[in-house]
């Protein structure tokens, strides 16, 4: 409240007949007068004319007003005008308020008595308000002169174009990899018949080319924060895979490419491949890669190998290059191809159709190719380096560990305790499952490289940490894996006759000899207690039992396991559990055990077995083999020094595998618990990086961007890709020749088997990254390890020119899209015309012949009340322009079917004209339907177009060899994401809305945000252009004022009253309102805040309030209107 | 399950829709209860004459069946079906109407709310039952039978809220649960067959039959199978003049009976102008 006596002037505004010819506002000028603080009140015809604002400037000035009250329109009208004059007049221009008794009344009010009255009321609620107005000044800021164009079709090139020539800089920010948008998609454009590409390619000349436009290309607009002239845009630049300053554009990539996919620029006319370009003439003139995201079948893998990569290569029969691809990820194609338990498998989309793809078995098989020929095909080896590197253990993790290191050059030395190396591989899994020959040519293939390994060396004994210090070894990968079979724990378990299950397993693989005798118990329902009954089994014994505690569904070994194993005759017994081992002489006679009963489940998921009472059972047996986990040795742990936990696994980082003890690393099922090759695998490749970068950079590591997942659903596209192939079977020994030897059971595929396999292959992640392009690519442009890429943007405006779609006709079933291969939507005619499209420009049907008739229906999805009930405007005349093109180049008769022909344009009537005179046949009715059903034998093959000719009054059967549907269009896909980021909305049908539809058809109600072209609404390219000039001339404007006000109806915070209970700050909506920790109060960011109220209102002790919206001013308001 | 069902004028004298109807209705379970007392719907001719008494006609129907609390009336015949539905729509929305509607029923002690849901027996098969309730009544293999479904025009417009509009599939889908097949591509699906103008336009409507039989012929089929008494007879009866090969036309509740081995006292195929021949 100021302290002078508030001076009120009031003034009536007739506004023509708008409010006069309604309300007398004569008898509310009077009223006015009559209220208190109010010095004058006058009428006047049209206060927002040059008099009337002098009339309120004079007055303040020569009466010493010191408040203004304007009751005429809406704010929204002329707010700033007056404000502005009440400024002028020398006082602060809060010092105003207006009343609107035009929108609010006049206009709304169909009494004249009432409307009056009601202008009474609201003259004085606007007096009563004022006295509590304060003086308030606008805040200032600076405007970014940066603009960006969201969209590069010819609307966002016209208007990047007129803003870059001005000399300032445009981000023009483009979703496909080239530019163009639609405009260039086309053949001829009307009314004159030149071509697309003709007046198109130089524009995306220019704007490639210009310096100030930086072209981002493949990129989208992820988030926009910020407010006119200072807006913060966070853009996201999809991995192309190909460096734009190095490919040439030759395509030799293009033939390279395996995989094929129906073409989005081509409408489905054609396929195209993974790698590719839009057109010869595309800006940037780079190739780019489709790739969706990871696959699932490499998403599952632990060891990240890319299974359709080389499946899809294996599918071509380029069996070499697959065993590349292999060998990136995956050491040991044999191995891995025999024992994993395959996860890509369970993951592959393919399984969602019928069965998945063998990767596992077609791995197998390029394993075996390559041990045939004697060949090791790996990445290359770097030059040898400083670094000495000891493995402890020659297990899996170990030799991968080794594998990697060596590829990097490092000098790595493996120390392993048995005789022979393969960890598990060698004592764990038996030879009939992998033969022993296979095991080692694979690890000799790591020796080749250069690995060494030392056997019968035990760590911690033979050499230690500081022994093998003291000869320069620099790192450590612990790699010892799990030996100890579990104990049971119960009584007898070291009686004669008890064989642990790895026990059992190593003696067999190493001496091949195993005192087993005729009745063997297996105690466990793993793959290791599997693996021990089929061993038994081939040594003789007769009558071998798995026992285990639980049921088959919740038996943790793999299902093929434990089918085989039933098929060679191992017997199971489920839901019971040892007890005790009766021995005689200390050799074991009798085993005794409980039944069981499965109850809750357990911290596994599974359900706990309990004992049955009284259910005891005795049985004789020879050898009880117990199968019920794996530890390590305790000691050995101990003598490391290393921590571990409970169970006996030593404590590592999961992401780099280091110990605490710098320069330590663990890895494999020594720190996993029993896990499995592939993690093993996964983890000593793991290791190696983190090795490599404790040796060189001392542990500090580049954190790589993960490439995101597939969705694991199948898609309609991935389904329409299958090739009906059915899955392999693997052929296998003859179940009576497999338990009497250690024989492989498993025969391997052939190539016409994996040829086969690799081509049932969905491609769904599209590029299957095989690197076929890569090795073609001269230049070496194409870089697979691409990935995303955040760009963060200041700029003071946008231009959005998302442009349009076309109309979908495929629910219109009467006319037959999709059904009929000869129904094509404009866009489709379009490319079969454009000399860059799947015809070369001509016009023929999809059997290769020329048309004799066409027909071509207009108003498909437009003007409809079941679709889109607005005229889409440009398909009347491209519909014509698409008859004349087909004259032109098939001499075919045309029928087009039209409701009106609307050609409104400079040179459109003339060009309707020409179009008669050519002889289209024009035929004013609403097509009924297409039909393959003809009813003269001569036009078998042709389809039916049945309409209703208005004009003759009768109904037409023509038969014709193609038909075009004129689609309409609609706004693209993706717009209201990019409305909602930049704040601005839809109108019902989808495009955008602007400020004013007759006024203000480039600005929208966000200051700062314009639009242009079809995002505002179907229209031709002229107008296009004309609105991405006038856009840009609005942007150019903003810019030159440099500085924008910034309104101060915002929030502010009575820090004596805050009580910080922070409602407000989670309730802003603009992130407006943030808390101050050492202050103790909220406080408003004034240039975000958009003076809502919102806060204002939640807040529980009234210390927010909204600058010219307090509660006194809102009250008396209130009050004036109501007394 | 119990339908109240409006049996039509042309049902008994149709042929052999009666019979294959009734036989298959008490298999399958769907037990289709005459409306007492139900007079002619007025099917098309009388609806583009006389607005209130055409109105009353298909009321007059609907009303019986609330009486006689019936939740849905089945029908066989697609102008009845069309019909009711339509005056049902009708009704919906014209107030006045509905109160001069009322009026005359009141007569009889009759009122119509519009609460009862019209069904065709067909979509009632198709829609109502698990297709294992059908299939496990199938007793001949009809695998070699190729059958073109025709549905006639007003079974699915204007509504088309059970199926497409141009091209449905609720027939082909049942034809397949039998284990006979459909040609893939059968345009003639909802052509017209000429209906009650087939009398006094015989020469106009020609084509029209010609264009149903010779799309059937030209994808394969064997035979046609229809849902509508008008349909199946116009199409049987004018193929001696379109100088085209013979096909047979079926109804649906006959093909029905087919799969499950009915006997002919029960399927009536005698009566087909055409004759059907099981081989």
């Amino acid at each position: 409240m100021s302290y002078s006596k508030p001076k009120v002037g009031v003034y009536i505004c007739h506004c023509g007949t708008n409010i006069a010819g309604k309300v007398d506002v004569v008898s509310v000028a009077e009223y006015a007068g009559t209220l208190p603080f109010v010095e004058s009140a006058n009428e006047y015809k049209f206060m927002c004319s040059d008099p009337g604002q002098q009339l309120l400037i004079d007055d303040v000035r020569e009466k010493g007003l010191n408040r203004v009250v304007v009751a005429s329109c809406s704010p929204r009208m002329h707010e700033k005008t007056f404000r502005k004059a009440t400024q002028t007049a020398g006082i602060n221009p809060y010092f105003f308020q207006m009343a609107c008794i035009r929108e609010h009344d006049s206009w709304v009010t169909e009494d004249p008595v009432k409307a009056t009255a009601k202008a009474k009321n609201l003259v004085r609620g606007a007096v009563s308000r004022v006295l509590h107005h304060e003086v308030l000044f606008s805040g200032v800021a600076d405007v970014n002169p940066n603009v960006l164009v969201i969209g590069g079709g010819i609307a966002g090139m016209q208007a990047a174009l007129d803003i870059a020539d001005a000399g300032k800089k445009v981000y023009l920010v483009e979703r496909e990899p080239s530019l163009g948008g639609n405009m260039l998609k086309f053949d001829k454009t009307f009314p004159t018949l030149d071509c697309a590409a003709c007046i198109g390619t130089p524009k995306l000349v220019s704007v490639g080319q210009h310096e100030n436009i930086e072209l981002m290309s493949y990129c989208e607009v992820e988030n926009v924060e910020g407010f006119v002239g200072n807006f913060e845009v966070r853009v996201r630049q999809k991995a192309r895979y190909v460096r734009l300053d190095k490919c040439t554009g030759c395509g030799d990539c293009v033939e390279a490419c395996p995989i094929t996919i129906p073409s989005a620029y081509e409408s489905g006319l054609k396929t195209c491949h993974a790698i590719g370009r839009n057109f010869a003439q595309a800006i940037p003139s780079a190739f780019s890669i489709q790739r969706m995201g990871m696959p699932p079948c490499q998403a599952a893998c632990p060891a990240g190998v890319n299974a359709v990569g080389y499946m899809t290569l294996t599918g071509l029969g380029k069996f070499d290059e697959a065993i590349s691809v292999v060998r990136e990820r995956m050491p040991f194609a044999a191995i891995c191809g025999r024992i994993c338990f395959h996860p890509c498998e369970d993951a592959c989309k393919r399984g969602q159709l019928d069965k998945p793809l063998a990767i596992c078995h077609t791995k197998r098989f390029l394993g075996d190719l390559e041990l045939k020929r004697g060949v090791f095909t790996h990445p290359p080896m770097k030059e040898p380096r400083e670094g000495k590197v000891g493995v402890v253990g020659a297990g899996p993790a170990g030799l991968s560990a080794a594998y990697y290191l060596a590829l990097e050059g490092y000098p790595v030395t493996i120390f392993e305790k048995l005789p022979v190396a393969g960890g598990m591989l060698a004592v764990g899994i038996p030879d009939y499952r992998l033969p022993r020959d296979i095991l080692e040519a694979e690890i000799k293939n790591l020796m080749d490289m250069g690995v060494t390994i030392k056997t019968g060396v035990s760590f911690g004994r033979d050499v230690t940490f500081d022994s093998l210090k003291k000869e320069d070894y620099r790192a450590f990968f612990i790699a010892t894996g799990l030996h100890r079979s579990l104990s049971m724990g119960i009584e007898g378990e070291d009686l004669e006759g008890v064989i642990g299950g790895t026990d059992l397993l190593r003696s067999v693989s190493l001496n091949k000899d195993a005192s087993i005798g005729d009745r063997v118990v297996i105690i466990g329902g793993g793959n290791v207690a599997i693996d021990a009954a089929r061993t038994c089994l081939r040594l003789g014994a007769g009558d071998v039992t798995i026992l285990y505690r639980r049921s088959q569904a919740e038996m943790p070994a793999h299902d093929v396991e434990v089918e085989e194993a039933e098929g060679e005759g191992v017997k199971f017994t489920f839901l019971a559990a040892p007890t005790r081992l009766i021995g005689e002489n200390g050799k074991l006679k009798e085993l005794e055990f409980l039944k069981m009963a499965l109850g809750e489940p357990d911290e596994s998921g599974r359900r706990r077995p309990t004992p049955v009472e009284g259910s005891e059972t005795i049985i004789e047996v020879d050898n009880v083999v117990p199968a019920i986990g794996q530890m390590p040795e305790a000691e050995f742990l101990a003598g490391l020094g290393l921590e571990a936990d409970p169970k006996g696994r030593i404590v590592t980082d999961e992401e780099t595998l280091a110990t605490p003890q710098s320069g330590i690393f663990a890895g494999g099922d020594c720190t996993l618990g029993p896990a499995s090759f592939v993690e093993a695998v996964a983890h000593g490749r793991q290791a190696a990086e983190s090795i490599q970068s404790f040796l060189e950079h001392g542990g500090l590591r580049e954190v790589k961007p993960k490439e995101k997942h597939l969705d694991p659903g199948l898609t309609e596209e991935e389904r329409k890709r299958a090739r009906p192939i059915q899955r392999q079977k693997m052929p296998a020994l003859a179940p009576d020749r497999r338990n009497v030897n250690f024989a492989e059971v498993e025969l391997g595929f052939t190539e016409e088997m994996a040829m086969a396999e690799g081509q049932r292959c969905l491609n769904c992640s599209i590029c299957c990254q095989c690197g076929e392009c890569t090795r073609k690519c001269g230049p070496q442009a194409i870089d697979l390890n691409d990935h995303e890429r955040i760009h963060e943007l200041d700029v003071g405006s946008i231009i959005v020119a998302t442009g349009f779609k076309i109309f979908d006709p495929t629910p219109l079933t009467h006319y037959g899209f999709g059904r009929y291969p000869e129904v094509y939507t404009s866009l489709q005619f379009e490319r079969l015309n454009n000399a860059t499209g799947p015809t070369e420009g001509k016009i023929l049907t999809k059997d290769g012949r020329v048309p004799e008739k066409v027909a071509i229906i207009h108003c498909v999805g437009s003007r409809d009340q079941a679709y889109n009930k607005y005229c889409s405007r440009v398909c009347c005349m491209y519909s014509m322009k698409l008859a004349h093109l087909v004259k032109e180049k098939a001499a075919a008769e045309i029928y087009e079917f039209y409701i009106d022909i609307r050609s409104p344009g400079k040179g459109y009537e003339e060009f309707y004209n020409r179009l008669q005179e050519e002889g289209t046949h024009f035929i004013r009715g609403k097509v009924a339907e297409v039909t393959d059903i003809v009813d003269d034998p001569a036009d078998n093959g042709r389809l039916t177009v049945v309409a209703e000719d208005t004009l003759a009054r009768k109904i037409r059967r023509i038969p014709v060899d193609m038909v075009v549907l004129s689609v309409g269009l609609e706004a693209a896909d993706g717009v209201e994401d990019v409305a909602r980021m930049v704040g601005i909305s839809l109108d019902a049908d989808g495009w955008i809305n602007e400020l004013h539809p007759k006024l203000g058809p480039l600005a929208t109600p966000s200051d700062g945000i314009f639009i242009a072209g079809c995002c505002q609404g179907p229209k031709d390219i002229p107008d296009s252009v004309a609105q991405a000039q006038g856009a840009a001339a609005l942007a150019l404007s903003l810019i030159s004022r440099g500085k924008i006000e910034i309104e101060p109806t915002v929030a502010v915070v009575n820090d004596r009253l805050c009580t910080g209970c922070k409602t407000c700050v989670e309730l802003c909506a603009y992130s407006a309102v943030s808390f101050s920790e050492e202050k103790k109060t909220a406080f408003v960011n004034d240039v975000l805040c958009k003076g809502c109220g919102t806060c204002a209102a939640a807040c529980p002790v009234a210390a927010i309030s909204v600058q010219h919206f307090t509660p006194d001013q809102i009250f008396a308001e209130i009050e004036g209107i109501l007394t | 399950m119990k339908y109240g069902f409006f049996p039509g004028c042309t049902y008994e004298g149709s042929a052999g829709y009666k019979e294959s109807t009734e036989a298959v209705s008490q298999i399958l379970h769907t037990e289709l209860v005459e409306i007492e007392g139900w007079n002619c719907c007025g099917a098309t001719s009388y609806w583009s004459l006389e607005d209130l008494p055409a109105v009353v006609l298909p009321a007059r129907v609907m009303a019986l069946a609330e009486k006689q609390d019936f939740k849905e009336v089945v029908n066989v015949c697609n102008a009845c079906y069309s019909t009711l539905r339509k005056a049902q729509d009708k009704l919906a929305k014209d107030e006045r109407l509905m109160a001069q509607v009322n009026e005359a029923l009141a007569e009889e002690g009759l009122s119509y709310t519009g609460s009862t849901k019209i069904r065709h027996y067909m979509e009632v098969l198709v829609n109502d039952l698990d297709p294992d309730d059908i299939k496990k009544h199938v007793k001949v293999d009809l695998e070699a039978l190729i059958v073109a479904p025709y549905y006639g025009c007003q079974l699915n417009r204007p509504w088309g809220d059970m199926d497409d509009r141009q091209h449905p599939v609720m027939m082909d889908r049942l034809i397949e649960t039998l284990g006979a097949s459909v040609p893939t591509d059968y345009s003639a699906k909802t052509l017209c067959c000429g209906a009650s103008h087939v009398m006094p336009y015989e020469k106009n409507c020609l084509p029209l039959v010609k264009r149903i039989v010779g799309d059937a012929l030209s994808k394969g089929a064997r035979a046609i199978s229809t849902v509508c008494p008008l349909c199946q007879f116009n199409v049987d009866a004018s193929q001696s003049g379109l100088d085209l090969p013979d096909i047979p036309v079926l109804f649906f509740t006959q093909l029905l009976g087919l799969a499950f081995g009915l006997e002919e006292k029960d399927l009536q195929l005698k009566k087909l102008l055409v004759p059907f021949k099981t081989n």
